[in-house]
């Protein structure tokens, strides 16, 4: 293990002397902090597009579900990521970044200017957001303790350590160029594994079929009812387009257009990534190794079998940077909920620069290190939470935000109802306080549709002012 | 005036026909029929999962539209000379 601990050593170092290199620059400024000065070109945006949506699970765990429930159960929970790619494109990306400011939340609470808006989406967002590091921090955790003998407390130590310092002085320009790095080399992993394994062994088409004659079970839908592959599909489409650390790189992107190509070519590499994973990988893998007790060793197993130590060395740095690259994104998202949108709002004409600076980063090493606390003893259905989590976003957010950009009608009655209906309907029904038998985020996202289209309709015209800007932002 | 701020040509046909193939892809029957060793309902998803950025990708490069400058649109902008 020693091969493979010195080249993700190497990989951590580079991370802190990317973040340390960004820092004097980016510390001055508000712009470059958050949104890299706006300046971030088409591919490079592309490549952290993807890097920070494929977490640690989009590598282990996407393998270990498919291994564990089926190809056709597993390609539905990712498949809703990809539709919610050209809902962002069109829907959201344009009128957003001709916003030009830095989080979802400037946009909701410019829009519908009222305090539970301003205050309960950035709440939202961070309390959804630690849970969604927390879940990546666990799963960095357990792979640096099974692919490099690093005991779990140690390994959530370091490389939470690692990650703060690059995102806490480097911004966003330090997390773009360490997700560009990241998302290169799970790009690599990913592509140089399956073209192997089609070498060897055949077309993913012959793949699958030799697979499942030997276990059926991996091309058959796993024994669950139907509305929780439509609601895991309807959470990720909907997120897409309004979670916090993809709505970020829009505000980073160059203009408009860059800012919408760069989410098509990250969805295209995305789906190349789950489709090499899920359709190539899994199935010579659960032909190799059938009777996996845990199966997020999925992977782990074939690369060991398969692949030299140079490479299983690269393929651990490429699971640690999938985690780390999603957890950087989300970790700079909740300190922007909290230095930007809630503290920087009262302290920004009272405060200097320095302390603004210190705010940022203050922000980013406290929730760093909460998660990190919190990770040291996870529960264990945190994958549950990190779900609802997510899906509090979708359910509050999206239609707020389509509607506020795109239904002349939308006016501050409809938004905050809007926005209240979406996350408490989800709670609610979350968490079993009332079952109605649909997938939770179905039923949360009808109610705040109800809620935006009763206000607007009930409610006070929206002023010709508002209206006006919001055609502006359309070009 | 329309309620809705207009979607450029094109696109709300593209959304259209990818929602329409997910509903599609998610018919109940799919899941009990089998090709080459696996449901359709996972071989539908799986070309969702491609032709979603292909008809996305499509979209985008037909559009007739140009870019906009933030600066030119953006009266609550403050990035330039954006210091705290």
């Amino acid at each position: 293990m020693l091969l493979e601990r010195i080249l993700v050593g190497v990989y951590l170092a580079a991370c802190v002397g990317i973040g340390i290199a960004s820092s004097r620059k980016v510390l001055a400024s508000r712009d470059e902090y958050w949104v890299a000065g706006r300046r971030i070109g088409t591919t490079v945006n592309s490549m952290a597009i993807m890097a920070a949506l494929a977490s640690g699970g989009s590598i282990i765990g996407v393998m270990g579900l498919a291994y564990a429930q089926g190809v056709p159960a597993t390609l539905a929970l990712f498949g809703g990521a990809v539709v919610g790619f050209p809902l962002a494109s069109i829907l959201v990306a344009r009128p957003l970044r001709n916003f030009g400011r830095f989080t979802i939340t400037d946009f909701l609470s410019f829009r519908y200017p009222h305090s539970a808006v301003r205050y309960l989406v950035p709440i939202l967002i961070v309390a959804a957001f630690t849970i969604y590091i927390v879940a990546q921090l666990k799963a960095a955790g357990i792979t640096a303790e099974a692919l490099l003998g690093i005991p779990y407390n140690t390994a959530l130590a370091l490389a939470t350590v690692v990650f703060i310092i690059y995102v806490s002085f480097g911004g966003m320009v330090a997390i773009t160029w360490t997700d560009v790095v990241q998302g290169f080399l799970m790009v690599l992993v990913i592509a140089v594994t399956a073209t192997v394994l089609i070498w060897r062994v055949g077309s993913p088409f012959e793949i699958m079929s030799q697979a499942t004659a030997v276990a059926p079970e991996l091309g058959q839908v796993a024994n669950r009812p139907a509305s929780s592959y439509i609601g895991y599909f309807i959470i990720w489409a909907t997120a897409i387009p309004v979670i916090p650390h993809i709505v970020m790189r829009v505000f980073t992107a160059k203009d408009a257009e860059s800012a919408r190509l760069s989410l098509n070519l990250s969805m295209l590499v995305y789906s190349m990534i789950i489709l090499a994973a899920v359709l190539v990988i899994v199935p010579v893998g659960r032909i190799d190794f059938p009777g996996l007790m845990d199966a997020d060793q999925l992977f782990l197993r074939v690369m060991e079998a398969q692949f030299s130590p140079v490479i299983r060395g690269i393929a651990v740095a490429a699971v640690l940077a999938a985690v780390m690259s999603t957890t950087d994104a989300l970790l700079l998202a909740c300190s922007s909920a909290i230095s930007h949108d809630i503290l920087g709002r009262h302290l920004r004409n009272r405060a200097s620069q320095r302390t603004m600076s210190l705010v940022r980063v203050g922000s980013t090493w406290v929730i760093g290190v909460a998660a990190l606390l919190w990770a040291f003893s996870p529960p264990d259905l945190i994958s549950e939470f990190y779900t609802a989590g997510v899906g509090i976003l979708s359910s509050s957010l999206f239609v707020p935000t389509i509607a506020g950009l795109w239904w002349r009608r939308a006016n501050l009655v409809g938004g905050v109802g809007a926005v209240v209906s979406g996350a408490v309907v989800y709670a609610l029904l979350q968490f079993g306080v009332i079952d109605v038998g649909l997938a939770p985020v179905v039923v949360a996202l009808a109610a705040s549709a109800a809620a935006m289209i009763l206000g607007g309709i009930l409610g006070p015209r929206e002023s010709s002012e508002m209206i006006a800007h919001i055609e502006t932002l359309h070009g | 005036m329309n309620s809705f701020h207009p979607l450029r040509r094109g696109e709300g046909a593209a959304l259209g026909f990818l929602v329409a193939f997910a509903a599609f892809a998610f018919i109940p029957a799919w899941r009990t029929v089998e090709v080459g060793g696996m449901a359709l309902f996972g071989w539908l998803i799986a070309a969702l999962m491609l032709i979603s950025p292909a008809v996305a990708l499509f979209t985008f490069l037909r559009r007739d539209g140009g870019a906009v400058s933030p600066a030119a649109t953006d009266p609550v902008s403050d990035t330039s000379g954006d210091r705290d």
